[in-house]
């Protein structure tokens, strides 16, 4: 999959509100199934799995089949260059807007 | 052209002159664009940054709109051939004003970026956590906070 394709295909999975808590509560547990995240999330079972599909296809969790379940854990999984771009170009914005409102707030 | 756009935005507690004054007067890029700006804000001016941690960009501005808008184009050193854009704005609202960067680049360059010392990242929990983090500021954009920094949003492939 061409790089762009796939930035965009893991912020379109991560727009979504209840597709961030899934993944922060995949993250938290370590891995878990659908049943598990769906107990804990004011969302279906199905809704959760396929949330989980879409972060699947988006490379941010994997799954492995345990008994009649899956359970899916974070990938750690390669950034792309422009993903990466996005990522490290983004944080240092962050630093130097940071920079630039404590100048600002300096007294004068 | 395949351009890769990333935006942040901060909000200050600051009337727009004052904000375009830290931003741009005389050695008003150093400080906070990097530690050591060499550079006249006159278009077609070309200068050099140096960060504390060593790393040095060369940059020329391709605009300049007093009070109201900056934009230049700037490398590194150790990638001459992968620039990237810029583009400041400022918008003033009484005692407070939005700063916008924008900063974009061609995503056939991103390779050499990434090969100028670049180490395969990898999504870790960390790199989940900072996308995450993007990822509710995009529901956010400007935040309530007044003078908090929020990033506003990021584009992928804009």
């Amino acid at each position: 999959m061409p790089e762009v394709d796939r930035a965009d295909q893991v912020f379109a999975a991560l727009s979504d509100p209840t597709r961030r808590d899934i993944l922060r509560a995949v993250g938290g547990r370590g891995e878990a199934t659908a049943t598990e995240l769906a107990a804990g999330l004011p969302v279906t079972r199905q809704a959760v799995a396929k949330h989980l599909q879409v972060l699947a296809d988006a490379g941010l969790v994997d799954a492995e089949r345990h008994g009649r379940e899956q359970r899916y854990r974070l990938t750690p999984a390669p950034l792309d260059d422009a993903l990466r771009w996005l990522v490290d170009a983004g944080a240092a914005w962050d630093v130097r807007l940071e920079r630039l409102r404590r100048k600002v707030a300096r007294p004068t | 052209m395949e351009p890769v756009t990333v935006t942040r935005s901060v909000r200050l507690d600051a009337d727009a002159r004052r904000v375009w004054d830290a931003l741009a007067d005389d050695d008003g890029l150093s400080g906070w664009l990097a530690d050591r700006v060499e550079l006249d804000i006159q278009p077609g001016a070309a200068g050099r940054l140096l960060d504390h941690d060593g790393a040095a960009r060369r940059v020329v501005v391709t605009e300049v709109a007093e009070g109201t808008r900056l934009g230049f184009a700037w490398w590194s050193d150790d990638a001459p051939d992968a620039a990237s854009s810029v583009v400041i704005t400022i918008a003033g609202e009484g005692d407070t004003t939005t700063v916008t960067v924008t900063e974009t680049v061609d995503r056939s360059l991103l390779a050499a970026v990434g090969g100028a010392g670049g180490s395969g990242a990898h999504l870790t929990e960390a790199a989940v956590a900072d996308l995450l983090g993007l990822g509710d500021a995009w529901a956010e954009r400007f935040g309530r906070l007044a003078g908090a920094l929020r990033p506003a949003h990021v584009l992928a492939g804009a």
